[in-house]
């Protein structure tokens, strides 16, 4: 199950993934892991347009995702929508080096500790339990832009 | 009759619809939604929403997007759904728009949505080129 980029993303695919990700990062398929959009046909048949040609998409729930993922063959580009769920995906034993944050818009609850980045308490100690795990967690918008490391800015 | 919503990222609608106006004149069923650096997708969708809200007569509503699978492309879907007079194209360019600018602005029958789509991509495939030659001898 090499997974070779992983990324907060609250839009999952959209054209920063499409234009500028997909083309920085050497990987064969997205996969999505979202209770929400797995649940949702016509989401999932939206997105699955919008993966570049070349790419595949799966679309995977959080129970079906540790499992699916360790089948995998493919190097793979994980997208999920909070940080709480690349925690819970590490400690059920899926492996990724690194933790990528995009865009996590402001909703009541939320604080912002980055351009567009906003967490809840819940989603900031989601993120220190990853990097207790050795899991760097990094804001980066874009392939071109500078990373910012998380633990500097909790 | 026939309404147009232009939507991108960054000002690339309103940019567009800048030059539409300035080649063949503004019309109220010709608008722009434009998704801003620091918008959510949920803003973008509230922005789509008013100007459709702005066209609630209109037998037709073409939604110009800008790239398959950005978030301009994935919320005009969302609000196209289950709405048939709202047909989505994207990957649109200038000649696109103004082709189908001036069915608006001379309130003509579009005849079958689909086939004005066909016909509208088409339009915007025949104006992309490549110049051959440039050098003088």
């Amino acid at each position: 199950m090499p997974v070779v980029f992983s990324r907060v993303e609250e839009r999952l695919i959209h054209g920063q993934i499409t234009c500028a990700w997909a083309k920085a990062i050497e990987f064969d398929a997205f996969v999505i892991v979202d209770d929400t959009t797995a649940g949702d046909e016509f989401m999932s048949s939206l997105l699955e347009m919008s993966v570049p040609i070349g790419k595949k998409l799966y679309i995977l729930d959080e129970a079906a995702a540790p499992c699916g993922i360790g089948s995998m063959t493919e190097k793979l580009f994980l997208l999920a929508k909070s940080p709480l769920t690349f925690a819970r995906l590490a400690e059920k034993g899926v492996l990724f080096d690194k933790v990528n944050i995009g865009s996590v818009h402001y909703k009541p609850g939320k604080k912002e500790i980055y351009k567009t980045v906003c967490l809840s308490e819940e989603e900031i100690q989601a993120l220190r339990e990853l990097m207790q795990r050795g899991i760097p967690c990094e804001i980066q918008k874009l392939p071109t832009e500078s990373r910012k490391n998380i633990a500097d800015l909790l | 009759m026939t309404g147009v919503i232009v939507t991108g990222h960054g000002n690339y609608a309103s940019g567009m619809l800048s030059a539409v106006r300035l080649l063949t004149g503004e019309s109220e069923r010709l608008r722009a939604v434009d998704f801003l650096p620091k918008e959510s997708e949920d803003t973008l969708k509230q922005h789509l929403e008013e100007a459709l809200s702005h066209m609630r007569e209109l037998d037709h509503i073409y939604i110009l997007c800008d790239i398959l699978g950005g978030s301009p492309f994935k919320m005009s879907c969302i609000l196209g759904r289950d709405r048939p007079h709202i047909h989505i194209l994207y990957g649109i360019n200038l000649p696109v728009l103004l082709d189908i600018s001036m069915d608006v602005a001379g309130n003509l029958e579009i005849g079958d949505p689909k086939t004005r789509g066909e016909a509208l991509l088409a339009e915007g495939k025949k104006h992309m080129g490549i110049v051959q030659n440039t050098v003088s001898y």
